[in-house]
């Protein structure tokens, strides 16, 4: 019966509950759609960078990813690597390694010149497994005769107005420290959603990069990919046993600062969301202690005859979870679609980020969004408890409250 | 004896006033009395049947439930016994308006806690016949006349079988005529139940059903006696 109270209760004044609701439907909207957005951010980011340019395992000589700030080219492997690309292939066939130079270069048009990340590869092979939107020209490395192929990120190609066919000048230092340089066809544009390669990228064919550098055969480091995440721990370990002077850096290193990133926006909407979860609760509070207040009479005569004040506070209490779940359940049910639209479509922030290539590094430019179960129903709880905490106060008040002086009203 | 109210004192502040309600009352009440206390307003009747009612405690004096001293007994005390052995019947009928009639009397059996479903259901039903609302049980108050909701009320205050029920001017907001059938209906309970009756009223043609009738004025009794 107390139930029955509670529940119709909320229909005394429906706009009233709809408003106190409100608070509630909000509140978890926003949970739902900043959770699953923090999370679509990282693991849209973390995608991206492993399908477009670290991949799951990146190995590489002793110490080149502690000195790789420097791009220094004193760490390579060559008789290493050819044995690694070899085994790697008889024990993993359906995986891929792809061996790759990467270096700091100037580009220039002629008119502009801008520092930007070289890297060798084997075009062919590299861009079967990095999946790269072709944005204009071809990806085959077919050049015309005497022209040396070039690749170029989406986002540095619009910054030069460049179209496929346009020549560039790569400047370098060679591994000796010389400078070096070479004139290419900018044979394709390609976009991977991945600042690094949009904003920073140049590819070009291996043979070309080691000539430059005056490597010969020589390479950085080489790019393990395989279908799923789980199979970067057998990448690591079977490397680690085969090849225990390499060192090796698996997707979640590398990931780590874009998470280390994450963590403090997170921690940032936290505290934003505890704000909002606060004026929520203070705005039940006074709704519930005005709807209170309107029945005084009520809950004297209910006390007259015998409720007790754990009876009454479970009346209110039981009003508010109601609300809360009213709200709640309101806020799911409006915000779950929206992210799941969003899972599928994402967010593009490209134009955002336009210009502004170092805030870029830490994001991917389309994020997906990453609802899940557990974000749903954390949110729905929290709903939940806070409008239970908000309806604390009027029910203990109006517990404690003479019966008689109740009656007065 | 049923109660037993002796040279009851009860003053309130006001301000930096302090009012005197009550001015030294005693009076016995017997098993089964239909009674009526009357006087003007402000003569201390509704002050009488709140303490009577254990919704108050009296600044002096004793006043025994039973042999129970309510002045002695705790707030939590004072509940169970409100709860297990007296009915209250208000002037606004003071009825939940979200239940219907039936759920507005079988709440007072709930709050009890001493009764299954069945038979809450059971004694619901019984009481809301015997008050004649079986036509409208499943109303909720908002769709009862004044006389149908002091009906339910009465019903409400019945259905624990209570051994005293007060009923503060419980005709005050009805009709003459529905004001007459609803203290013919409380006669009828009372002696039917043989449950105590206790009600104030200023209404003569009320006070006349009464048996015993209890004058006050200025917080003392000035007279009492049978009809």
């Amino acid at each position: 019966m107390i139930f029955k109270i509670a529940f119709r209760n909320l229909f005394r004044n429906v706009r009233r509950s709809l408003l106190t609701a409100g608070a509630v439907w909000i509140a978890v909207f926003i949970l739902i759609f900043t959770g699953a957005f923090l999370k679509g951010f990282e693991e849209s980011t973390v995608a991206v960078q492993i399908k477009t340019d670290t991949g799951l395992l990146r190995v590489a000589a002793r110490n080149y990813f502690s000195q790789e700030n420097e791009w220094s080219l004193d760490q390579t492997l060559k008789k290493e690597a050819e044995d690694f690309l070899q085994t790697f292939a008889e024990q993993f066939p359906r995986d891929k390694a792809d061996p790759r130079v990467t270096f700091r270069a100037d580009i220039s048009d002629g008119q502009f010149t801008t520092r930007v990340r070289g890297v060798g590869i084997n075009p062919d092979h590299f861009f079967q497994t990095f999946k790269m939107a072709l944005t204009q020209g071809s990806l085959k490395a077919s050049a015309e005769s005497g022209n040396i192929p070039l690749w170029m990120g989406a986002a540095l190609a619009k910054d030069f107005g460049a179209k496929a066919g346009d020549y560039f000048t790569l400047t370098a230092r060679t591994r000796h420290g010389s400078y070096t340089a070479n004139t290419f066809i900018l044979q394709g544009i390609v976009e991977g959603g991945n600042p690094v390669v949009d904003f920073l990228s140049v590819y070009l064919p291996l043979a070309e990069a080691q000539t430059l550098l005056d490597m010969s055969a020589e390479i950085t480091e080489i790019v393990v990919s395989g279908e799923r995440r789980k199979k970067s721990r057998a990448f690591e370990s079977w490397a680690a046993e085969h090849f225990p002077q390499l060192d090796r850096q698996n997707w979640v290193e590398e990931s780590r600062p874009i998470r280390e990133i994450n963590t403090v926006r997170r921690k940032v909407i936290r505290i934003l969301l505890g704000g909002i979860l606060l004026i929520a609760l203070s705005g039940i509070a006074n709704t519930m202690l005005m709807a209170c207040f309107e029945r005084k009479k009520e809950i004297g005569m209910m006390k007259a005859l015998g409720l007790s004040s754990s009876g009454l506070v479970s009346l209110i209490l039981i009003e508010g979870v109601l609300i809360g779940i009213l709200g709640a359940g309101l806020g799911f049910a409006t915000a779950w679609p929206v992210v799941l639209w969003l899972e599928v479509h994402g967010i593009n922030f490209g134009r955002f980020l336009e210009g502004s290539t170092s805030a870029a590094v830490s994001m991917a430019s389309q994020i997906f969004f990453f609802p899940t179960a557990w974000l749903a129903l954390r949110a729905f709880l929290t709903g939940v408890v806070v409008a239970s905490l908000a309806t604390l106060y009027p029910a203990w008040k109006f517990a404690k409250t003479h019966p008689l002086e109740a009656l007065r009203g | 004896m049923l109660l037993q109210c002796q040279n009851v004192v009860k003053t309130y502040q006001q301000g930096t006033q302090e009012v005197r309600a009550l001015r030294g009352v005693s009076l016995n009440l017997a098993e089964g009395e239909f009674a009526a206390v009357v006087g003007p307003s402000g003569s201390g009747k509704s002050t009488l049947l709140n303490l009577l009612g254990c919704l108050d405690i009296p600044t002096s004096g004793d006043i025994l439930f039973e042999t129970r001293a309510i002045t002695r007994l705790s707030d939590n005390q004072r509940s169970i016994l409100r709860n297990e052995k007296i009915g209250f019947i208000f002037q606004n009928f003071q009825l939940i308006p979200v239940l219907s009639a039936f759920e507005n009397v079988e709440f007072a059996l709930q709050i009890q806690g001493r009764f299954s479903a069945a038979e809450r259901r059971e004694q619901t039903q019984s009481i809301i016949k015997e008050v004649g609302l079986e036509d409208a049980r499943r109303r909720r108050p908002s769709e009862l006349s004044g006389g149908q909701q002091q009906r339910v009320a009465i019903a409400r205050a019945l259905v624990k079988k209570p051994r005293l029920v007060l009923a503060d001017e419980p005709t005050a907001n009805l009709d003459s005529k529905t004001a007459e059938d609803i203290v013919a209906l409380m006669l009828r309970l009372n002696t039917e139940h043989q449950t105590t009756f206790l009600f104030s009223t200023h209404d003569n043609r009320v006070m006349r059903y009464a048996r015993r009738i209890l004058t006050l004025k200025d917080g003392q009794i000035e007279e009492d006696h049978g009809v």
